[in-house]
């Protein structure tokens, strides 16, 4: 089972994502890291969610990473689709979609590595099986 | 659009109106769980591991005293999590305490949602905590249906969880008890 051709919704972003979103044009990933209390995150904050310092700076991700669970949609409106976490190599777990894959044969702790997709503003950072 | 309401009031008032026996609340607890920025993410328990500690130690009760239990049954899992995480099992043996019978009135340790519950009494949009309250109290009043009265009902719990248990969510319990 593929997933659909869907159309995403454009991400609007704000002065505290926009640098995400415009290196997300070049196709990389970024969190962010406190450098108060060391922690890294996801998604990017000005503030560091565990301290609350500030002094939060921007990290490229490896873009790799491996799943902690997922939830496939067999029916939806848009077709059938698979959401669930995917924890870095870096550290942070985030909430993507799984695309360009079989997604019935998706499994937990399986290799994934990010992949964007188009929108009409900046793409969107999903996530596909390594080999 | 639906509301619900519920009245707060001086005992005399309750009397004065017919609602008899008194109900009170003994304890409670409320609590919030995300993603917290990604950092050790465990999908495995809820907040209520919070909100129900916190009502207990307040109303000075275990979870082995309560006699009847409403708990907000959005789906399967939810019931299941929540069970685990006020402490009426332990963690990972939800499915085995429900299949064992434990939620049936007078089968079970624990009666549980013996208004039907979402699916056979109602599910008020984003409101189906008041159901859980309503129901506890009529357990603890002697006014649930016969068929599924407990005898003599004089502790109960209502909890419930709000948002997305996956994402973010909170969780909030209270302890009524029959004055």
């Amino acid at each position: 089972m593929m997933d659909n051709k869907a159309k995403y919704p454009d991400p609007q972003g704000n002065p505290e994502t926009s640098h995400f979103w415009e290196q997300a044009k070049q196709g990389k990933l970024l969190f962010k890291r406190c450098t108060a209390c060391g922690e890294a995150h996801y998604f990017p904050r000005s503030l560091c969610p565990f301290c609350f310092s500030d002094s939060t700076v921007w990290e490229e991700s490896s873009g790799e990473g491996e799943i902690y669970t997922l939830s496939l949609m067999r029916k939806s409106a848009d077709g059938p689709y698979a959401i669930g976490y995917v924890t870095l190599k870096e550290g942070p777990s985030l909430l993507t979609n799984f695309v360009d894959c079989d997604m019935t044969k998706l499994k937990i702790g399986q290799k994934v590595k990010v992949v964007f997709k188009p929108t009409g503003t900046a793409p969107l950072p999903f996530f596909t099986p390594i080999g | 659009m639906v509301n619900t309401l519920s009245i707060v009031s001086r005992d005399e008032f309750h009397v004065a109106a017919g609602f008899q026996p008194l109900v009170r609340m003994i304890g409670h607890g409320e609590a919030i769980k995300g993603p917290r920025g990604g950092k050790d993410l465990d999908l495995t328990y809820s907040a209520g591991v919070w909100s129900g500690p916190r009502a207990f130690e307040e109303a000075g009760v275990t979870p082995k005293d309560i006699k009847y239990a409403s708990i907000y049954d959005s789906f399967t899992i939810t019931v299941l999590m929540q069970l685990e995480d006020i402490g009426f099992c332990k963690k990972g043996e939800g499915g085995k305490f429900v299949a064992d019978g434990n939620l049936i009135s007078g089968v079970g340790k624990l009666p549980f949602n013996t208004d039907g519950g979402g699916l056979c009494s109602n599910h008020p949009v984003n409101r189906g905590g008041m159901t859980k309250i309503i129901e506890a109290v009529r357990q603890l009043r002697g006014e649930a249906h016969p068929k599924v009265q407990v005898a003599n009902c004089d502790l109960a719990i209502a909890h419930g969880t709000g948002g997305l248990l996956g994402v973010r969510h909170a969780a909030s319990t209270c302890i009524l008890e029959r004055v």
